[in-house]
């Protein structure tokens, strides 16, 4: 029985680091590669998750003890379509009036965002059934009376997820096409001048960075079985992708992925780790406060250290070109 | 004649830097644009290329009306410039700062990445080759992996040059391109600007520096205050009460 708990704890750990793993990846997208200053990842993450969750949950009428909400019923794979999509369609909406502008609108922009989807969560009660949560999510796959292997399936789709998105984002990543977000980044009008049109790299950059982040909201939802939007989808939420992206090393999918792994592993030590009560402080009741100084100061020490974050970015970005200059020297 | 500017203004709150300026750029000319700093020789190169639109006045290429277009789109139409103080991309390297500069790449749009990826390998090849080919020439193949934020102030102007000329341009707006150059490397990259003039290349070029604007330059134009002062060939030019006296006078 110890080895099936310690076994538990191994899924339930690689089912959040995926989750954490598809929100770096499209952060780094945005952030990393493009400049693109977002903190409103926790509206994305809401939306594909209350998308999926309507989509794939069934209905349930009011009654005196829960206000119930919108249910569809539909099949899982049809939850992260629409999530995905939906998450897309905002950040298209919110790129295009704010991408133009100087970077701290598109921060303030996609912060508000982020707290009036919230809002708004909380509010539509008929809908979402507000603060008392949207229950019974269904998982992905589910093993008839085995809630075990049903967690470990929902684990191995998260890691495929996360595998596939990986491959892709690198192979988008040191095409031409992510050479030209970097491009922009570093100095977008040396990049117009060259005849890129930089406002649509940057929507095209956003749009896919969101998608991302709708997907991770989908699957977050079918893991807990259950989200309601007071103590989730916070800014705090958004404030720890960062803290992973720049940690590991924005511009570099591998270095935002070792960030997550990180500052995940790190919450994940804290939550299991049982703090003494003082007397005069229950230090396990603080835990959430001592874990966010604790961050806070890891981060600190890392830009002292390694400005450019933990694995920083690589030189040379683009395939194929390290192969080409040996031929030629 | 192809570049034309009729009447174009462009003011800054109160200061006119450009003021009803007409001029004209032959083809197949080396042309010298002088004048005092703040003549509005940089906002005009702004004003061609898109990056800021006109109060007033139309700007044509081939009679084509280039003021109005995004500045991105200036450039698939042949016009580039160069920027006087260098905007290198520092966290890429030397390389694909001119790799990314090319024109054409179909490796730049996610869909052929993703669907034509034999296309975008083949044509990435042939960029860089290019890319390679300029950075011998500009005495930067050392440097070629190196990040193009750890160049010295001359270096980034070559490399300013290098991904200008990567667009394929049929005009070349440079501003001040030799200016912190090293003499020996200025005269080779003068040199290439004659060779590509030869082949058709049409070259504007803003300097302060007058032996290389009399050595080089067919044309001259002469601005202050935001207006054409003068045109003519440097013997002209260097003889013209007005272009002296604007300079003495401030
Ligand atoms: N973005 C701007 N905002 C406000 N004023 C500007 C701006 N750009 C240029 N100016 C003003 O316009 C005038 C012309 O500037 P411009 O840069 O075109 O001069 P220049 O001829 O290139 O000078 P230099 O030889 O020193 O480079 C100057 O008075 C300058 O202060
Ligand atoms: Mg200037």
């Amino acid at each position: 029985m110890v080895e099936l708990g310690f076994l538990r704890e191994i899924v339930f750990f690689m089912s959040f680091l995926g989750i954490f793993a598809l929100l770096v990846l499209g952060l780094n997208l945005q952030w990393g590669y493009t400049g693109l200053f977002n903190i409103g990842v926790a509206a994305f993450f809401a939306v594909g998750a209350y998308t999926s969750a309507i989509l794939i949950t069934p209905n349930v009428p009011p009654s005196d003890f829960y206000p119930g909400h919108l249910g569809f019923g539909l099949p899982w794979a049809v939850g992260i379509i629409g999530a995905v999509l939906v998450a897309a369609v905002l950040g298209f909406l919110i790129a295009i009036p704010t991408v133009r502008l100087r970077a701290d609108y598109l921060a303030i922009a996609t912060l508000g965002l982020a707290e009036i989807i919230r809002l708004s969560l909380i509010q539509s009660e008929s809908i979402t059934a507000g603060t008392i949560g949207l229950r019974n999510i269904p998982s992905p796959v589910i093993v008839p009376g085995d809630p075990f292997l049903t967690n470990v399936a929902f684990a191995v789709i998260v890691v495929l997820a996360v595998v596939v998105l990986y491959v892709f984002i690198e192979f988008v990543g040191r095409s031409p096409w992510g050479r030209v977000l970097k491009a922009i980044r570093d100095d977008e009008d040396a990049a117009v001048a060259l005849g890129k049109n930089a406002f649509s790299y940057k929507v095209q950059a956003f749009v896919l960075g969101a998608a991302m982040m709708g997907a991770a909201g989908a699957l977050f939802g079918s893991f807990l079985h259950f989200i309601e939007p007071l103590t989730s989808f916070t800014p705090i939420d958004t404030f720890f992708i960062w803290v992973m992206v720049i940690l590991g090393g924005a511009g570099n999918n591998r270095g935002v992925l070792v960030g997550a792994f990180l500052v995940w592993g790190f919450q994940f030590l804290i939550i299991r780790t049982p703090f003494p009560d003082l007397g005069f402080v229950d230090l396990e009741s603080k835990k959430a406060f001592l874990q966010l100084i604790a961050l806070g100061l890891l981060v600190v020490l890392v830009m002292l250290l390694r400005p450019r974050g933990i694995l920083g970015e690589e030189k040379v970005i683009s395939r194929g070109v390290l192969k080409g200059t040996k031929r030629s020297t | 004649m192809t570049l034309r500017i009729k009447d174009v203004s462009k003011r800054f709150g109160g200061v006119h830097a450009v003021e009803e300026c007409t001029l004209g750029v032959q083809d197949g000319t080396i042309t010298g644009l002088i004048g005092p700093n703040g003549a509005g020789k940089t906002t005009l190169f702004n004003l061609i290329t898109g990056f800021l639109h006109p109060d007033g006045g139309e700007i044509h290429l081939n009679g084509e009306r280039l003021d109005g277009l995004p500045a991105h789109a200036t450039v698939r139409r042949g016009v580039v410039k160069t920027w006087q103080i260098p905007r290198e991309f520092e966290n890429i390297t030397v390389l694909e700062n001119l790799m990314l500069a090319a024109k054409d790449n179909p490796g730049e749009s996610i869909w052929n990445v993703v669907f034509r990826p034999f296309r975008v390998r083949k044509r990435e090849r042939e960029v860089q080759e290019k890319a390679q080919e300029i950075l011998e020439f500009l005495e930067l193949d050392h440097l070629a992996t190196e990040l193009a934020g750890n160049l010295s102030g001359g270096q980034k102007k070559l490399l300013e040059l290098g991904r200008a000329l990567m667009t394929d341009p049929t005009h070349l707006l440079l501003d001040e391109p030799v200016a912190g150059v090293n003499r020996v490397l200025a005269e080779k990259l003068l040199d290439r600007l004659d060779q590509l003039r030869e082949q058709g290349m049409t070259i504007f070029l803003i300097e302060h520096d007058m032996d290389v604007v009399m050595s080089r330059c067919d044309v001259v134009i002469a601005m202050h205050n935001g207006r054409k002062l003068a045109e003519g060939t440097p013997t002209e030019i260097k003889a013209n009460d007005d272009v002296i006296e604007s300079y003495l006078g401030g």
